[in-house]
């Protein structure tokens, strides 16, 4: 392992890149070069041409303009072929494996080791258990890659990339879908991959976790390098500042209204697990209106389950889940979703999902289609059955302008938007109808800083308005910046009911893994 | 602009191979295109003929689209159509009615044979999830095989002079329970103007109303439709009993507009071009009806060329076939994207 303090040789030496789509300029004149050995981390906002610029690195791209070197010997890279031949691996955000194939299967998917077409398992399946092995990297080898938590998958990506005798290893947003404690095992898995002398590129939004992991920063803002820096030249917020072009002010929590009236009011509730876990043993909570209470929970700890209940999307087995005044009972005679959902709107929940494509919007419709969502009994947009198109129009350009949603207009497609983008659509969709309570699931999930604080700062405005706002996150620093109240939850239980001020990281981290008990 | 280059060249290579077959026979190489304009506008009455074969595959078409809105696969139209003709004869043989009755009757007979059929398959799906493909595709044997028996049994035509039937055919329906002819010289009746005017009304609602809204949004997201608090699995099943119901629609056209008993045998594939047209109009209910009636001239020239020619009339089953493939596997969009490619840079 080199020196931390020596000037490392450039390894990966990407020079004067510029790459065009249709008018837009993705990348101009961009000059990055990552050391051996060494953590670069790449950040910037949605949009910065960060994705593009490894997309260029991993021969999905070919640039315009610019030359791409790795290990001093220039690349053509026409296919991601080329570039796996000439040691570059990616790991994406989003996990891509064969969910009925096993994890060593996995890994050799298409570069099976084979002889005369006949593939050598045993020899494939102990080359991927020594490669783990070497890296540390405790994948179940005979598993299938299907029943396996969404860490693991990532980290049999990661095996997939160095099966490939990938020198150089780009991590594209790897920690949006960990936990805090998952985290920690991807850091791990890095600083193994840097003593074997790897390449590493590491693109990400959350400053601490670049700051915590990174050699080098460098930062992208509309297609261009801004700064390149050693993290220990770094701070936060100066880190902050130059990705964002400007300041980012704190977000502004009001002065904390006295408790008001209760909105919701869980009691007692139980469901049987949806997916994997234990789903719901009790809970018991309130909110009341003017405050925002954060939802925290290790991934298939139940709070999931909680949070459907609560938006109605399923019937709790047992126990009263009461929206301003109005119980379960009383907006749904039936127990069936489709006649409870309608009604909870009326009753003014708002709701964002986790899940923006497959939930969230339409894909492949038009956004006024996915701006009508809950309002097809309002005569404004709907009358005597016939929906009112120039209505739905107006509405989705009115959620486009108030959101900030970059978009060019009503029919553009979902798929078409940016992920952040499609974000701020259905936030300021849910934001519109002025939500009494407002269920809110890891609503800045891949959305770049300056956008995130926007939008915390709104779901702070609808407490200050008077409404109540459910925060789910796993990203315990925006919980801590913006709730008043923060709920763990661990195994089917609150084991944590806190205010914000009796809460820190460490606190909460405990609770999140079961540690502590009930606090004082 | 790059949607019409692809029907053009799929057409140009169905085409461009049938003239092929035709110049190797000994024909001249354009004696398929006179196949073809004889079919068309070639006699008076063989673009009425054109119409008439349009009809069932218009209604054969929405019947698989209504269906694939939803997300459903249905292949059994074939048999809803068959059991839809069946109880369009059988009503008007038990139950003889005064005319515009007698017509109504039929339908209405006909729809509720379609949906019987659909309704196994719709309720399977609904309550156990079973994949309508194999429940759909395997009651057509059961309707096809079913149907013909029912009628060898009780309801086989009777014969003048007591000699044996060649075909299993019920009895000819009540006149009163025929769809109007437009002229004796074609089978093309009544049938078109009630099977576009279906069509119209189901374009309609599936574009512009809340209810196609609903069944868009279960289609193409099933979660996204839960979420928005749309009833999924009630959607999804009243548009799978729509389905057959405008296959069982078809049936009864067929039944009182041209063969005016239940033959079995004539209808055989019905459904399955009906699945063709759907597929064409890219499931889209406004370029539906152009595509039922590309598909009632290829019908149409099936029967010419076996006149007109000594080749087989299954030669225009391979047009057709051919026609699909091309279109399926898109060969222009090749063409458009390196020249959007090319212009981009």
């Amino acid at each position: 392992m080199p020196d931390q303090q020596s000037p490392a040789v450039s390894y990966v030496e990407l020079a004067g890149i510029s790459k065009s789509f249709g008018d837009v300029r993705a990348l101009d004149d961009v000059t990055v070069t990552a050391p051996q050995g060494r953590v670069t981390a790449i950040v910037g906002e949605n949009g910065a041409g960060k994705s593009t610029l490894m997309k260029v690195l991993s021969g999905v791209v070919t640039p315009d303009r610019g030359t791409v070197r790795i290990g001093g010997v220039e690349r053509h890279f026409r296919t991601t072929r080329d570039a796996t031949l000439a040691g570059v691996g990616m790991v994406y955000q989003e996990t891509a494996l064969v969910a009925a194939m096993s994890v060593w299967e996995n890994v050799v998917l298409g570069w099976e080791p084979g002889q005369r077409g006949i593939l050598r398992r045993k020899h494939a399946r102990r080359t991927v258990g020594e490669l783990a092995e070497r890296y540390s990297l405790p994948v179940p080898l005979d598993a299938h890659a299907g029943d396996l938590p969404v860490s693991i998958q990532q980290q049999v990506e990661i095996l997939k990339v160095l099966y490939r005798n990938a020198d150089v290893v780009i991590l594209d947003e790897p920690t949006s879908v960990l936990t805090p404690q998952e985290r920690e095992g991807l850091f791990a898995a890095m600083l193994n991959l840097q003593a074997e002398g790897k390449t590493l590129l590491f693109i990400s939004h959350k400053l601490d976790e670049v700051l915590a992991s990174a050699h080098h920063v460098t930062v992208m803002r509309h297609g261009r390098i801004v700064s390149s820096q050693r993290n220990d030249e770094l701070d936060r917020r100066g880190l902050a500042r130059s990705i964002v072009g400007r300041d980012i002010a704190p977000i502004d929590l009001g002065t904390r209204p006295e408790r008001g009236a209760t909105v919701l009011s869980v009691q007692h509730v139980e469901l049987g697990a949806l997916h994997e876990g234990p789903g719901i043993r009790e809970a018991s909570f309130e909110v009341a209106r003017g405050e925002v209470v954060g939802v925290a929970g290790v991934s298939g700890s139940g709070q999931h389950e909680l949070l459907q209940v609560i938006s109605g999307l399923v019937a709790p087995d047992a126990g009263t889940v009461v929206l301003d005044g109005r119980t379960r009972k009383e907006v749904d005679s039936a127990s069936d979703p489709a006649a409870t959902l309608p009604a909870l709107r009326k009753a003014g929940m708002s709701h964002i999902p986790a899940d923006r494509n497959a939930v969230g919007t339409l894909r492949r419709r038009p956004l006024w289609f996915s701006a009508l969502v809950g309002r097809l009994d309002d005569p404004e947009y709907c009358r005597r059955g016939v929906i009112r198109r120039p209505a739905a129009r107006a509405l989705a350009e009115r959620i486009i302008r108030e959101g900030g949603v970059k978009a060019s207009g009503p029919d553009a497609l979902p798929e078409s938007l940016s992920g952040g983008n499609l974000q701020k659509f259905i936030v300021q969709r849910e934001l519109l109808s002025d939500p009494v309570l407002l269920v809110a699931e890891e609503p800045t999930h891949g959305i770049d800083i300056g956008a995130a604080r926007d939008l915390r700062q709104k779901l702070r405005d609808v407490a200050a308005d008077g409404g109540a706002v459910l925060l789910a996150s796993t990203d315990l620093d925006e919980l801590l910046e913006t709730c008043d109240r923060i709920i763990v939850v661990f195994d089917g239980r609150i084991v944590l009911d806190a205010d914000r001020q009796d809460c820190t990281e460490e606190s909460l981290g405990a609770a999140l893994t079961g540690l502590s008990a009930v606090p004082a | 602009m790059s949607r019409v280059l692809r029907y053009v060249a799929a057409a140009a290579i169905g085409l461009f191979v049938a003239s092929l077959i035709l110049s190797l026979q000994g024909y001249s190489a354009g004696a398929f295109l006179e196949v073809l304009r004889m079919a068309t506008i070639g006699s008076p009455y063989a673009f009425l003929d054109v119409l008439r074969w349009t009809t069932p595959l218009l209604l054969s078409g929405l019947a698989f689209l209504i269906a694939a809105r939803v997300g459903y696969f249905n292949l059994g139209v074939e048999g809803q159509i068959y059991v839809g003709s069946l109880f369009s004869a059988l009503i008007s043989h038990l139950l003889p009615l005064p005319p515009v009755l007698a017509i109504l009757a039929g339908i209405v007979a006909g729809i509720a044979g379609g949906v019987l059929w659909a309704l196994p398959c719709a309720w399977l799906a609904k309550r156990w999830g079973v994949n309508e493909v194999v429940t759909t595709l395997m009651l057509n044997y059961v309707a096809v095989l079913l149907c013909t028996f029912f009628v060898k049994q009780f309801f086989l035509a009777k014969v003048a002079g007591g000699g044996t039937i060649q075909t299993i055919t019920t009895d000819k329906i009540e006149a009163n329970a025929e769809l109007p002819v437009f002229t004796p010289f074609s089978g093309l009746n009544l049938g078109l103007l009630l099977a576009l005017i279906v069509a119209a009304v189901a374009a309609f609602v599936l574009m512009r109303t809340r209810t196609g809204y609903e069944l868009s949004a279960v289609g193409e997201g099933p979660r996204f439709s839960q979420f928005s608090g749309i009833p999924v699995h009630k959607r999804r099943f009243q548009a799978f009993l729509v389905s057959g119901a405008v296959a069982g629609l078809a049936g009864a056209i067929e039944t009182q507009g041209v063969l005016h008993s239940f033959i079995a045998g004539s209808l055989d594939n019905m459904g399955f071009n009906g699945m063709l047209v759907s597929l064409v109009a890219m499931n889209n209910p406004i370029g539906l009806a152009a595509s039922a009636f590309f598909f009632g001239i290829l019908q149409n020239s099936q029967l010419v060329i076996s006149q007109a020619t000594t080749v087989s009339s299954y030669l225009v089953t391979v047009v057709s076939a051919l026609f699909i493939l091309a279109f399926a596997a898109n060969p222009t969009r090749f063409l458009v994207d390196t020249w959007r490619a090319r212009r981009e840079r």
